[in-house]
């Protein structure tokens, strides 16, 4: 037994190290697995900690109260949304078995803070004897009137209904269908999630459909901005494009528009002169001028969350390909949203504003803790450029594919888009729009799926939401 | 707000009085380390020679053991600590002494050598418990 | 007399901790709970009488094992107090018998020299008591090392820890660098792990390994026969995981638990939660949700304490208990003969495994076994086993001086 202190020291090294690797790795486990783990549904933490205070109220714009929370005991809540399937999807829900979506878990936090200087004057005022403890409230930008409208008017159909202030990025509405009722998550849990169109997924925001021709808009806009003289040329429509044997492009039921300037082809959609105007600007200034759009990129917006839309790259010889992404097929597409932040671009100047929903949060007891404000995503086009393409859009409803959308006493201006998307079936039914032409205070886009033309239903349905919003 | 938000207050008390009581014992320890003196351990750790076999000197039996207190002097000259009456030890044949609470055996360039082990010692060696000495016809166990 | 004062000063601390913990645990329930100071009031009494005894009679002995001992005892009972009351009571209770035993086996032990040479007497208690639950046990969570006799449950191999460490040191005391020497003592190891793993207590398995594997070291100095055991042990592993489907299991739930959160892997999940949601500082005392861990008295009180007390305090826990560990090795040192040095490393060894053992486990760093913290977890045999073990290190630090 030499060396015996050796030997010794030696093993209490080891023993160092290997408890200098606990410490450390605790350390690691705090700083990093700690956090992307506490969030974890089978953590019944979190619950217990949204249920200690009374879940705040959500309310629209003019303080008309969509949910309601009651204590049903120590450890339980109950959540109410008082209008059912109409919020559902700007909304959310919470549930301890479903889960939290939408807005309930953007403003999560918020809703299950109580103020401490509330609480402190109930201690006092009460003498120990707590009140419930109620959670902060938060206003939104939403109106149930404007929604209302625009959930009935779409009906059975599928589809989305975005509605913005241009000037200030408020979502006033947004509307996606089918939807379901948060109210009986447990009893219809099978049946939304087996069912094949698929209610729980947020069209408005999550759905990604080809534009059809309201993608028009953009291209005119590249146009304006990348082909010198564009306003003084006459176009030759002779209904078709033929790129070869196997490939051509024509327009909507083959019209032949004949000799048409830039300004008649965009207010009677003409597939020919947009298709030639996208192999004349090329992938690459389309593709720039859709990506100033938001297009390819995350666009920032409060209390939701938008899709990407998705612009292509072509090579400089897929003419075919380029030509039919300047009329908003081939790759392209878009969310609701994203046609609808497009409208209201032109409508503020050629200046996309970031979209919000929530305007406020309140304590319970009515102080404002925070206002969220306007902002600007940024200068997308020049506001002359704007300005043409606002002219062009008015066109549309007096003369042009969006008749329907017009409303007596009110200018309405837009862009209907009929988009392919799969073979044998009907279109998409797309529109885009804003109101009125002076001062516009409203920004729609609505596709209905598989609703037929986009001077139909989409047009239909635009005008009257447009209508209700603006008549308040 | 009741009480038990008091808590918060607490566990960073509690952490606190954890943590004194840790740094107060590594105090401590490292004053009892660096005291050394009397809160140190007592030498109690004494060396000796066990004879094997007296060989032919007549002043040593066999089993003796001789205890080592910091130097052992061995030789055939009276002078030594531990005097051999053997021919074939030399006047001043070898010493043994402490450094760091280890035995050190070293040949004081004897004539005939000092034997350990079986090999004979060149200069100095450390002694480790159980090892064999000859000097002469005298034999040793270091203990 | 600097040290002295210092010494009172520590053990003021540790009655100040007593005192404030217990009070913290008074005012957190509604309305006030008075039990708690008379606990906390029970234990500085018991702590500060034992102290007294043994620096009283036993001056010269080490005085820092039975202080961190205690101070690992105290937050121990602080913990499960504030989980479940009656367990508390028992388990101060057991505190004063392990204690008891701890002054006892300092004072009635006598010379541990004596003992060097009952070889087989020890043996003897090792195989009995390590195969006792294999014969005779019964199943509980999971793994089938609890025998029941009239009511009273209670882990043979916290006993066979015991006698195997002491037979190790009698077996090795004598090595001389032969290896036919080991033969003998390797054959006890694999028996008893393989004891060990049949009775699914994976942990103890460990324990045992660290605590062989420790004294073979000392014994010999030889890191290829410690090379070679690690080669063994892993073999040994890869057969019993292609043998045994729970160590399979085990393996599997380490690997990644998420997947089964809800079945296999609730246990360690939930600690991980646990330990996730305290933080640096920890929530404080009664506002965590240790509840929601499983066995958080015993195996998991350490996720308990770093949710409720912080991550600082589990890192304190694991310094105190190196600082033991450092201790012990101390009065090794400074052993008269290889007996008693071979007890007090293996003692030690065995301290220091079980906690990396669960410490690592509770926080998922190696897979979950098992296993209590000594001295903190709640347990009878545990405590009493470990302060047996202190108290035979302790009197090997009386001797050596």
């Amino acid at each position: 037994m030499n060396d015996i202190t050796k030997n010794i020291k030696t093993v209490m090294i080891i023993f160092l190290v290997l408890f200098i690797g606990l410490i450390s790795y605790i350390t690691y486990f705090e700083v990093f697995v700690g956090p992307k783990i506490v969030n974890n549904a089978s953590n019944k933490r979190l619950w217990v900690q949204r249920n200690e205070v009374l879940r705040g109220t959500v309310y629209d714009r003019d303080m008309t109260a969509l949910t309601e929370s009651k204590r049903i005991d120590e450890d339980t809540q109950a959540r109410e949304y008082t209008y059912g399937s109409l919020f559902a999807h700007a909304i959310g829900y919470v549930d301890i078995k479903y889960g939290i979506t939408g807005l309930e878990r953007k403003y999560d936090s918020e809703l299950i803070y109580s103020s401490i200087k509330d609480n402190i004057m109930n201690f006092i005022k009460y003498r120990g004897e707590l009140p419930e403890k109620v959670g902060n409230s938060i206003r939104t930008t939403l109106d149930y009137d404007v929604q209302k409208k625009a959930y009935d008017l779409l009906g059975s159909n599928r589809g989305a209904v975005v509605v913005l202030n241009p000037q200030t990025g408020e979502i006033l509405a947004l509307v996606s269908k089918p939807s379901y009722d948060p109210n009986s998550l447990d009893e219809d849990w099978e049946d939304i999630n087996s069912n094949a169109d698929m209610p729980l997924i947020n069209r408005a925001t999550a759905g990604l459909y080809p534009p059809g021709s309201t993608f028009k808009v953009i291209t005119a806009a590249s146009a304006i901005e990348n082909i010198s003289g564009i306003m003084d040329r006459t176009f030759e429509d002779n209904g078709k494009i033929v790129f070869n044997d196997n490939e051509s492009l024509s327009n909507y039921g083959g019209e032949v528009l004949g000799d048409i300037s830039f300004e008649g082809a965009f207010v009677h959609s003409s597939n020919v002169v947009f298709g030639t105007l996208g192999m004349e600007l090329g992938n690459g200034k389309l593709k720039d001028t859709a990506e100033a759009f938001n297009f390819n990129a995350d666009t920032p917006a409060d209390g939701v969350t938008i899709e990407n839309s998705v612009f292509p790259s072509f090579g400089f010889f897929e003419k075919g390909n380029i030509a039919q992404s300047a009329i908003g097929q081939s790759e392209v597409l878009a969310t609701p949203m994203e046609m609808a932040l497009v409208a209201s671009t032109v409508a503020n100047g050629g200046v996309m504003m970031k979209p919000y929903i929530v305007s406020q949060v309140m304590t319970s007891s009515g102080d404002t803790v925070k206002t969220i404000e306007p902002g600007q995503i940024r200068q997308v086009i020049s506001a002359d450029t704007a300005s043409i393409i606002k002219d062009f859009m008015r066109k549309v409803v007096t003369d042009g594919t969006g008749t329907n959308a017009a409303v007596s006493g009110i200018e309405v201006c837009g862009k209907t888009g009929t988009a392919d998307h799969a073979e044998g079936s009907e279109p998409h039914s797309w529109f885009i729009g804003f109101a009125p032409y002076d001062n516009p205070q409203v920004a729609v886009a609505v596709i209905v799926e598989e609703g037929g033309t986009g001077g139909g239903l989409a047009a239909k349905i635009a005008g009257q939401v447009m209508q209700a919003a603006l008549s308040k | 707000m009741d009480l038990s938000s008091l808590s918060m207050v607490f566990k960073l008390v509690i952490i606190g009085i954890i943590y004194i009581i840790i740094f107060t014992a590594l105090r401590i320890m490292y004053n009892d380390m660096k005291g050394g003196g009397k809160a140190r351990r007592s030498q109690i750790r004494t060396f000796g020679l066990e004879i094997l076999s007296p060989g032919n000197s007549e002043n040593l039996r066999k089993g003796a053991v001789i205890p080592v207190k910091g130097v052992l002097t061995i030789g055939r000259k009276a002078d030594n600590m531990l005097v051999l009456d053997d021919p074939y030890a030399s006047s001043y044949h070898a010493r043994l002494f402490m450094k760091d609470e280890e035995c050190i055996l070293e040949d004081l360039e004897s004539t005939n050598g000092t034997i350990l082990n079986g090999e004979r010692l060149l200069g100095k060696a450390f002694l480790a418990s159980g090892d064999e000495i000859s000097i002469g016809s005298v034999s040793f166990r270091f203990i | 007399m600097g040290a002295d004062r210092d010494e009172k000063k520590l053990l003021k601390y540790i009655y100040l901790l007593c005192i404030v913990c217990f009070l913290n645990l008074t005012i957190i329930k509604q309305p006030v709970d008075s039990g708690a100071m008379v606990m906390a009031a029970v234990t500085c009494v018991m702590i500060g009488f034992s102290y007294f005894v043994i620096r009283r009679y036993f001056p010269e002995g080490d005085k820092h094992i039975f202080i961190f001992a205690s101070v690992l005892s105290v937050i121990g009972i602080v913990m499960i107090y504030r989980l479940n009351m009656a367990s508390s009571i028992k388990q101060i209770i057991w505190f004063a018998i392990s204690v008891t035993g701890f002054i006892l086996t300092v004072v009635i032990l006598p010379d541990l020299k004596r003992f060097c040479n009952l070889r087989y007497l020890f043996l003897a208690g090792t195989v009995i008591f390590m195969g006792m639950a294999t014969l005779i046990g019964t199943e509980i969570n999971g793994s089938k090392n609890w025998v029941v006799i009239a009511g009273f449950s209670f882990q043979p191999s916290e006993f066979g820890k015991l006698f195997f460490v002491a037979y190790l040191a009698s077996a090795l005391k004598d090595y001389r660098n032969s290896f036919r020497e080991l033969i003998e003592p390797a054959v006890v190891v694999m028996v008893c792990l393989g004891f060990m793993v049949l009775q699914k207590d994976l942990g103890s398995a460990l324990i045992f390994f660290g605590i062989s594997i420790t004294m073979l070291y000392i014994a010999t100095s030889k890191t290829k026969y410690v090379l070679t055991c690690f080669g063994l042990f892993a073999a040994g592993a890869m057969i019993s995981y292609q043998l045994f489907d729970h160590v399979r299991l085990r393996v599997m739930i380490w690997q990644n638990p998420w997947p089964y959160a809800n079945n296999q892997s609730y246990q360690v999940v939930q600690s991980m939660f646990s330990i996730a949601s305290g933080g640096l500082t920890g929530t404080g005392l009664g506002l965590g949700h240790p509840e929601y861990v499983p066995i958080n008295t015993s195996d998991f009180i350490f996720a308990a304490i770093c949710e409720e007390l912080g991550i600082l305090t589990g890192f304190a826990i694991i310094i105190i208990y190196f600082l033991l560990f450092y201790r012990c090795m101390r009065a090794a040192v400074n052993a008269g003969d290889n007996f008693s040095r071979l007890l007090a490393v293996g003692f030690s060894a065995m301290v220091a495994s079980q906690v990396i053992v669960i410490a690592g486990g509770v926080i998922n760093m190696i897979p979950l076994t098992g296993i209590t913290m000594p001295l903190v977890s709640y347990g009878g045999t545990s405590m009493l086993i470990t302060f047996l073990a202190l108290g035979v290190i302790q009197k090997i630090s009386e001797e050596g001086r």
